[in-house]
């Protein structure tokens, strides 16, 4: 997220940071995990962390209203939005379509929600992070199953070990990457079934959006 | 039986100050001042400390004002009708639950059902989305009446079954997915610079309300002449008039005061073919359509609540339920009548904050009965029953709103305005405590 | 069996149709006969007094009534026509009111919305007329209490005589012809009672029939021309409170022996 952000959105200015729910653990892995990218520039004094705040219940309406404090706050002098997931991105990208910014700031947002994706198509989504569940639970029959013939975790197929947990705890995991889904490679989740053409492409501008030609 | 009742009043009357004897003169209820100095205090104290720490008082601008009312919107929706069922020493947990389900609802019948009957963009599609998700609103409302009313299962465990049935109801109807985009116009009601009525109707609206408050004194004096009764003195008439008028107008030029951001001017002026002035164009939002629906819903609530026979049983119950009963009123239908204008006023907010968002997600409204009850108990409702009232809960709504918003402003995040919430929360209550201590 | 002439007398002297006949009321609660075949009349300008313990019944057989309850069997009679009474609201179209031992107000509603509740005042767009009903409340009230100021408070504010007599207003506000009286000295002072003894007088001389129920045998005296005697849901007895002694009465309450002068009742003790 933070990568394609830093790639194809922006590299320097004033980002705001929508974190998940106080009481959900997700919520700060995801902020260190950003961190882990973006650090480097706010040391360097690129990017500047102007709002930071954690989000009820990871609720739309509740990153909409911190969006607009935020706003207000900066003056609207936001240059991107680091948002933890797609429904929290709806809410930011509302705050900023009153202010008449949606578009010209990009947001991140993760979980390849439909809306999201049309979002990505419309352009005031930068990306959503995408992770195939259908693929996740396929891996994971094929890793039961290999289990229950007699195999041993290190013997199931793509198996690897996992020691980044925060107790680093060496574990037998398979990884699966998650797939950043930005304008450009949309047909991903199209050609995927994930999401029908007209349902992502809603809007869009057929000429910016290759895969809604 | 008793003298002691016009004896007791002389003697206080020597030695009350100007003060007191403005209030009496008005007639203005002690609590409503308290509440408006505590308001005050706070959007003051914000305002410095926001100078203090970020060198920026952004508190009382009006771009943050003017969104603090449209944040409020649909918590003091909800909570004017909580009230009603608070007094009536009842509860609903279930409004944020009720108000994620309609919201679902709406985006499902705009996005999915209604588009196969009608072609794309027609205006009825959200109109009867609209009308269909007020319609059951009112009728789950009606369900958990009746549940009450009929079955002697505590109001707390009918919405407590509520909250968690609704919810899910919602996420089996969007099949767990946010429900978006939803119709242009329908977003209107939202707010945001296009869902807001501009200068001249916002004048319009202050004046109308202006009008109706001079009008509504001049009545009140002559209904009591009607029967020959003591009339408040003329110039406490003219004071309490002027009052008001000058915090209506202030409002208007407050909402007025706030222009269209720049982004929103250039897709404006590129729209229309407007070339911007070098110096900027200056369009006034006005009031945004969320505050204009919470106002007119506090209006017709405080209507019901005094004037109509509704009002009067929905207050008695709350008194005396007994009492209520044997003077031959169906406490039943009054108890299904409350819950279903409950049903309805979480249908509003769902409206209001689905326009707002532009999307229905399934989130939407969880632990909003939460800040729904707070907002009611912090404006003066009291959990016991048979005391509180709707300008009490809007205020509490705007008490509770001004805290969050001002606190994230001075950078504060969520986990200590949460407890800061909570401590408010006690301590609003304390003083309510106090105060009908002293009172009596 | 000694009281045949003592009948004749009695109904010699209350000649006419009784404002109120309730005949063979019964009344059961869970299989508990709270009332259990209890007749008991009540003639115009008449106090009749009902006495027993606690859980003799006689705030039930009131509460038939006065609507509250719903009889299992038996007819109520007034003016010598049979009546149907299910509901507060049939016994008060009757001109049956009911004063409350708790006094059934409202207590977080001011004295005049607690007289006219159930019978509001409407404007003619709907609404409530408060001023109409506020200046027929400082109307009646002058009657009975005219030190009374506090139009615009809840009563809960109000004193235990000031209560009653909001209580008391909201009876006679509405021509009652019959007034039940739960216990109305119960929460007041000796003054107090005293004003509600008079209270009962000027309403007994207008001509309305009055129920008393009381524990104190003392007011029961002043101001009942009969007592009706209960005893678990059934009537002991009725008798003229000129022809007995307080023992014979106190007889009658706790071992339900009648004494020569009264009409037995089912409950009786048997001779």
């Amino acid at each position: 997220m933070a990568k394609t952000m830093l790639e194809k959105g922006k590299k320097e200015g004033n980002f705001a940071f929508i974190k998940g729910d106080p009481g959900d653990p997700n919520a700060t892995f995801l902020f260190n995990g950003m961190m882990e990218s973006i650090k480097p520039l706010i040391d360097a004094g690129k990017i500047k962390n102007v709002c930071e705040t954690f989000t009820d219940n990871w609720k739309p309406d509740n990153a909409q209203k911190n969006m607009e404090q935020c706003l207000t706050k900066t003056g609207n002098k936001v240059d991107a939005v680091m948002s933890e997931n797609d429904g929290m991105a709806s809410g930011v990208v509302a705050a900023l379509t009153a202010q008449g910014m949606a578009g010209s700031v990009p947001v991140t947002g993760q979980d390849g929600d439909l809306a999201a994706l049309n979002r990505v198509a419309l352009g005031t989504q930068l990306v959503s992070v995408w992770k195939d569940s259908r693929q996740l639970g396929k891996v994971a029959g094929e890793a039961a199953n290999a289990l229950a013939e007699g195999k041993k975790p290190s013997e199931v197929a793509n198996g690897n070990t996992f020691a980044d947990g925060a107790k680093k705890v060496k574990m037998d995991a398979i990884l699966i990457p998650p797939q950043p889904i930005t304008m450009d490679n949309l047909d991903l989740v199209i050609k995927a079934g994930w999401i029908s053409k007209e349902k992502a492409c809603a809007g869009a501008n057929p000429a910016k959006v290759p895969a809604c030609k | 039986m008793s003298a002691e009742a016009s004896t007791s009043q002389n003697p206080a009357r020597e030695v009350e100050g100007p003060f007191r004897r403005l209030l009496r003169a008005t007639e203005v209820d002690t609590r409503v001042v308290g509440m408006v100095i505590a308001l005050a205090v706070i959007w003051v104290g914000f305002d410095i400390a926001g100078k203090l720490i970020t060198g920026n008082g952004l508190f009382l601008t009006p771009r943050n004002l003017w969104n603090l009312l449209v944040q409020t919107s649909s918590i003091s929706v909800m909570a004017t009708g909580m009230v009603l069922i608070i007094v009536m020493r009842h509860i609903d947990l279930s409004v944020g639950s009720v108000l994620g389900f309609i919201a679902v609802v709406i985006a499902y019948l705009q996005v999915y059902f209604l588009p196969h009957f009608f072609v794309a963009g027609s205006p009825w599609i959200w109109i009867i989305a609209m009308i269909a998700g007020l319609i059951i609103g009112s009728i789950i409302g009606a369900i958990h009446g009746a549940l009450v009313a009929y079955t002697g299962i505590p109001s707390f465990i009918v919405t407590l079954s509520g909250l968690m049935f609704w919810r899910g109801a919602a996420f089996q109807i969007a099949s767990g997915e946010t429900i978006a985009p939803l119709d242009p116009t329908y977003a209107l009601i939202g707010g945001g610079p296009y869902g807001s009525i501009g200068a001249f109707w916002s004048w319009v609206v202050g004046i109308v309300a202006c009008v109706g408050v001079v009008w509504g004194l001049r009545n009140g004096r002559v209904q009591r002449n009607r029967f020959h009764f003591p009339l408040r003195p003329i110039w406490a008439e003219i004071l309490v008039g002027v009052v008001m008028c000058a915090a209506i107008i202030g409002t208007v030029m407050l909402v007025n005061s706030y222009y269209w951001p720049r982004g929103v001017i250039n897709q404006y002026a590129a729209a229309h073919n407007i070339t911007v002035p070098p110096e900027g164009l200056f369009i006034a939002h006005g009031f945004a359509m969320p505050v204009l629906i919470a106002l007119a819903v506090g209006l017709i609530m405080t209507f019901v609540t005094n004037r109509t026979l509704f009002g009067r049983y929905v207050y008695a119950i709350g008194g005396n339920p007994e009492a209520v009963e044997l003077a031959g009123i169906n406490t039943k239908k009054i108890t299904i009548m409350a819950f279903t204008i409950m049903g309805l006023l979480a249908a509003v907010s769902a409206v209001v904050a689905t326009a707002r968002l532009n999307a229905a997600a399934i989130a939407l409204g969880t632990t909003d009965e939460l800040y729904v009850i707070a907002a009611t108990v912090i404006g003066g409702t009291s959990l016991a029953g048979g005391t509180g009232t709707v300008f009490g809960a809007i205020f509490g709504a705007l008490i509770m709103w001004s805290i969050q918003t001002g606190m994230t402003l001075l950078g504060f995040d969520t986990p200590v305005l949460q407890m800061t919430l909570g401590v408010v929360l006690s301590f609003a209550v304390w003083l309510d405590h106090v105060y009908r201590r002293r009172m009596k | 069996m000694t009281n045949t002439s003592n009948s004749v007398a009695a109904a010699d002297q209350k000649a006419g149709t009784p404002l109120v006949e309730m005949r063979e009321i019964s009344i059961a609660f869970g299989g508990i006969k709270a009332v259990d075949h209890a007749t008991i009349d009540l003639y115009p300008g008449e106090v009749v007094g009902l006495l027993g313990h606690n859980g003799a019944g006689k705030t039930t057989l009131i509460k038939v009534l006065s609507g509250a309850y719903q009889r299992d069997a038996g007819s109520i009679h007034i003016n010598g026509e049979q009546v149907d009474i299910n509901n507060p609201r049939d016994a008060k179209a009757q001109g049956i009111e009911t004063i409350y031992q708790n006094l059934a107000l409202a207590d977080n509603l001011d004295a005049a919305a607690n007289l006219y509740i159930g019978r509001e005042l409407k404007t003619k767009f709907g609404t409530l007329d408060d001023v109409a009903m506020e200046a027929a409340t400082r109307g009646v009230m002058g009657r009975l209490n005219p030190n009374f100021r506090r139009f615009k408070e809840p009563v809960k504010a109000l004193s235990g005589g000031q209560r009653q007599s909001v209580a008391i207003a909201r009876a006679i506000n509405f021509n009652a012809r019959i007034l039940i009286m739960d216990e109305p000295t119960a929460a007041l002072g000796p003054a107090e009672t005293a004003q509600v003894g008079e209270l009962i007088k000027q309403l007994k001389s207008e001509g309305i029939g009055i129920f008393l129920i009381s524990h104190d045998l003392h007011d029961v005296f002043d101001l009942a021309d009969r007592v009706t005697v209960m005893k678990n849901g059934r009537v002991v007895g009725t008798v003229k409170t000129s022809e007995v002694t307080h023992d014979e009465v106190l007889g009658m309450i706790i071992a339900g022996k009648c004494p020569p002068s009264a009409i037995p009742g089912p409950g009786a003790l048997a001779h």
